[in-house]
């Protein structure tokens, strides 16, 4: 019986470890969804023009269409039909550029000289009813070309400048604007230019994937000691600004002027440093809608409209002064799209 | 034979004292051999009572720590689950503009303000590493209610650069979420590990209630073949205190760990989930807002209400299947999730102000296509009802577990001194005769 008791004793310990411990108890880790979200691919280098293509005049678009087919009347397997069809014309914007293309909190209706553009354009697809005609897409400086090149949105006014460069990606129609770069900066700062903010190794703010962040990060003597900040879109360099994280913007001067209405403790400083004609973009392969579009804005030279949208954009609202003509119609080329 | 040194001599020395007494018991006369067995039961009673009382306590530490951290772990999805709602409220009051009501910017400073006092209670019960993480949660927020203040200002005066400041408040809001997410793993991995140490506390009660029993029954044998007596009383009595006291200690301390256990297999487990999907829910609720203030260029929005709702379903699923919890919740989703598909319908093909119009829940909303306001306030509130019951669940789980630990050290210190005392008593009546 001696033999059993120390057998027994090992088989109750056992057992009451057993008991007395019970069974596992954890948490289950966060729980993660089966839908991941996506970052963006790695972007490709842009294309760049050779000295040739430079050379030639950027802002030379296709010949415009004229006549101009009757409104809701399109041709047949032409673009424009296939919009017409669809019932709406998809326009890639601007949502917070004052002037140019930007939300009316009160209306909830996006409002600006880029829009009034592109109510031309429909108005010459759909005819004069354009109740539900037009889809505005908010984009960002970055994602007008993508876009463009996604076939996400039919044309892009969004204050693009034309240049060589994006020629070889996009199609333009003739230039409908022409600004110029200028500088934002604090009122009382004492920087009355763009380089007297570089001697003093000032930062500035610009969006990325436009025209003026290139401009002043092009290594050009002027340009010397400025710390240049990239942000996603030009609004976002008014927050860098009244943040402190910016000492000024750079931008085109009609989008500055929109700034400097928004906030009277900035002011616009200093002369054009740059040539910034606007253009409508378009998916490369629709030739078609780009000399559409190029009849619309030249009718809209000659039959006043173009100086009515001026007048109330950039003369009523304060941001300029002077009455200006539309920009010289551009001279036909047949050798579009660039090689 | 010479030591090799006095010190090795010494050690020889010692060891020798040793071995003569053991060889001294074995071999020795029967008092000796008594004293021996007196003083080797008084060894294993002490050892009960100490050991035991350690075991105890640290079982009952063990538990309470993982009640704690279970607490905070309520407490951080409570607070993130208020940044979320708050800003799902601020996102879907820019898309008013200047028509925001009064009483959806009361619950925005309510949320915002409930948020930044209990995240003071979140921060006294936090360890040091999150203690640093939420003075920075802390600031974050504080910098995000000032960025929607920018917003809705600007917005308000119809300055579009609110929408970048809007913008910008939503990334603020990202990293408070994700500064709370780490808190609340940190408090998950803190119940793992008190439950851990609440399982393997129990050995020491065990293993000196065996010993001492062993060591009594060993006793009893011997003296009832050496003496010829059937049974010694008071060794017996000692036995059976220390049988009672395992069986008691055993039923007792499993009992604690396992209500404690069933606590966080079950209600707690089925908390956490509840408020997983309930933050997630507001979170997805804002992307739907933030996806129309985009106008068009909102993809990215909708992938993160897509993987939101991931999130929701595959939490609420868990927990309405394995607890029989959220059940109601589920279902109330699905039918915001409906809408929502009505939403991006309306936004995808052009009719951009319906989709608002359905979202804000406006008056000029198409009450054929849902109600998502409605149906999603259904979800929040099912969610809610069934997470404030389970949370009370696993409180009462933990508290109910320790509810008897502390009796039980009392009953084990004193099993191990009357044992002791019993062990002297009964060794003392043969040693009398001797004397």
């Amino acid at each position: 019986m001696r033999r059993h008791v120390p057998s027994a004793a090992f088989v109750v310990v056992v057992a009451l470890v057993l008991v007395s411990c019970g069974g596992d108890a954890t948490l289950p880790s966060e729980v993660t969804g089966d839908v991941a979200v996506q970052t963006a691919p790695p972007t490709t280098a842009a294309p760049e023009c050779t000295p040739a293509e430079e050379a030639e005049s950027a802002v030379a678009s296709y010949p415009a269409l004229d006549p101009l087919p009757t409104p809701g009347s399109m041709p047949n397997g032409t673009t424009m039909a296939k919009i017409q069809e669809r019932g709406r014309l998809i326009a890639g914007v601007s949502g917070d550029t004052l002037l140019f293309g930007a939300r009316n909190p009160l209306t909830d209706q996006i409002e600006g000289f880029d829009i009034d553009m592109i109510t031309e354009i429909a108005r010459a697809i759909f005819g004069e009813d354009l109740d539900g005609r037009i889809e505005y897409r908010v984009i960002t400086y970055a994602d007008r070309l993508p876009s463009l090149e996604a076939g996400t949105v039919d044309v892009v006014a969004h204050t693009m400048t034309i240049n060589c460069r994006r020629w070889l990606r996009i199609g333009f129609s003739s230039e409908y604007y022409r600004a110029g770069q200028k500088v934002l900066v604090k009122k009382g700062s004492g920087y009355t230019d763009i380089t007297q903010l570089a001697d003093a190794q000032g930062t500035v703010c610009a969006p990325e994937g436009s025209t003026n962040i290139d401009e002043v990060r092009s290594g050009a003597a002027k340009y010397d000691g400025l710390v240049v900040i990239g942000k996603p879109d030009i609004s976002d360099c008014l927050v860098a600004m009244q943040q402190g994280e910016a000492d000024a913007t750079t931008g085109d001067d009609t989008v500055l002027a929109g700034f400097a209405a928004q906030d009277p403790n900035t002011e616009v400083v200093g002369r054009a440093f740059t040539d910034e004609p606007y253009g409508l973009g378009f998916k490369k392969d629709n030739e078609d809608l780009v000399q559409f579009a190029n009849g619309v804005i030249a009718d809209m030279r000659t039959n006043g409209r173009w100086a009515e949208i001026y007048q109330t954009w950039l003369i009523d609202t304060g941001a300029l002064t002077d009455p200006a003509e539309p920009p010289a119609p551009p001279v036909a080329d047949d050798s579009r799209p660039l090689p | 034979m010479v030591p090799l040194t006095r010190s090795a001599g010494r050690i020889a020395g010692a060891t020798g004292g040793w071995v003569r007494r053991v060889v001294r018991v074995r071999s020795g006369d029967s008092p000796t051999k008594l004293q021996a067995a007196t003083a080797l039961t008084v060894l294993c009673a002490l050892a009960l009572s100490i050991g035991g009382w350690y075991s105890i306590d640290r079982r009952e530490t063990a538990i309470d720590d993982a009640a704690g951290a279970a607490q905070q772990l309520i407490r951080v999805q409570d607070v993130r689950v208020l940044v979320v709602q708050a800003d799902s409220i601020a996102s879907n009051a820019y898309l008013r503009g200047g028509q925001e009501e009064r009483a959806q910017r009361e619950q925005y400073d309510d949320r915002v303000a409930t948020a930044a006092s209990r995240l003071v209670d979140v921060s006294n019960a936090a360890g040091e590493t999150d203690v640093a993480l939420l003075q920075q949660v802390s600031a974050q927020l504080a910098t995000y209610v000032g960025l929607v203040e920018q917003a809705r200002s600007n917005n308000r005066q119809g300055y579009p650069v609110g929408s970048a400041y809007q913008r910008q408040a939503r990334t603020v809001a990202e990293q408070v979420v994700a500064g709370l997410r780490t808190v609340e793993q940190s408090a998950r991995t803190r119940v793992n590990d008190s439950m851990e140490r609440a399982h393997r506390a129990s050995w020491l009660l065990l293993l000196t209630a065996v010993v001492l029993l062993l060591v009594l029954l060993a006793g009893s044998l011997w003296l009832a073949a050496r003496w010829h007596r059937l049974v010694n009383v008071p060794i017996a009595i000692a036995a059976g205190i220390t049988l009672l006291v395992l069986t008691i200690g055993v039923g007792v301390n499993g009992r604690a760990v396992s209500r404690a256990s069933d606590g966080v297999r079950g209600p707690l487990t089925s908390a956490d989930l509840i408020a997983q999907a309930r933050a997630a829910g507001f979170d997805a609720r804002s992307n739907e807002a933030l996806t129309l203030i985009a106008r068009g260029n909102g993809a990215a929005y909708e992938t993160q209400w897509q993987a939101s709702s991931s999130i929701v379903r595959t939490a609420l699923e868990s927990s309405c299947q394995q607890f029989d919890s959220g059940c109601t919740a589920e279902a109330r989703y699905a039918e915001y999730g409906s809408t929502h598909e009505s939403v991006r319908k309306e936004d995808n093909e052009g009719r951009w102000e319906s989709a608002v119009a359905l979202v804000t829940g406006s008056d000029d909303a198409d009450p054929a296509l849902g109600d998502p306001t409605a149906e999603f306030d259904a979800f929040a509130q099912a969610a809610e009802t069934d997470l404030v019951a389970d949370s009370a669940a696993a409180t009462s789980s933990f508290a109910d577990s320790v509810g008897q630990l502390g009796a039980l050290r009392i009953l084990v210190v004193l099993a191990g001194l009357a044992v002791a005392v019993l062990a002297v008593i009964g060794y003392g009546q043969r040693l009398r005769e001797y004397r």
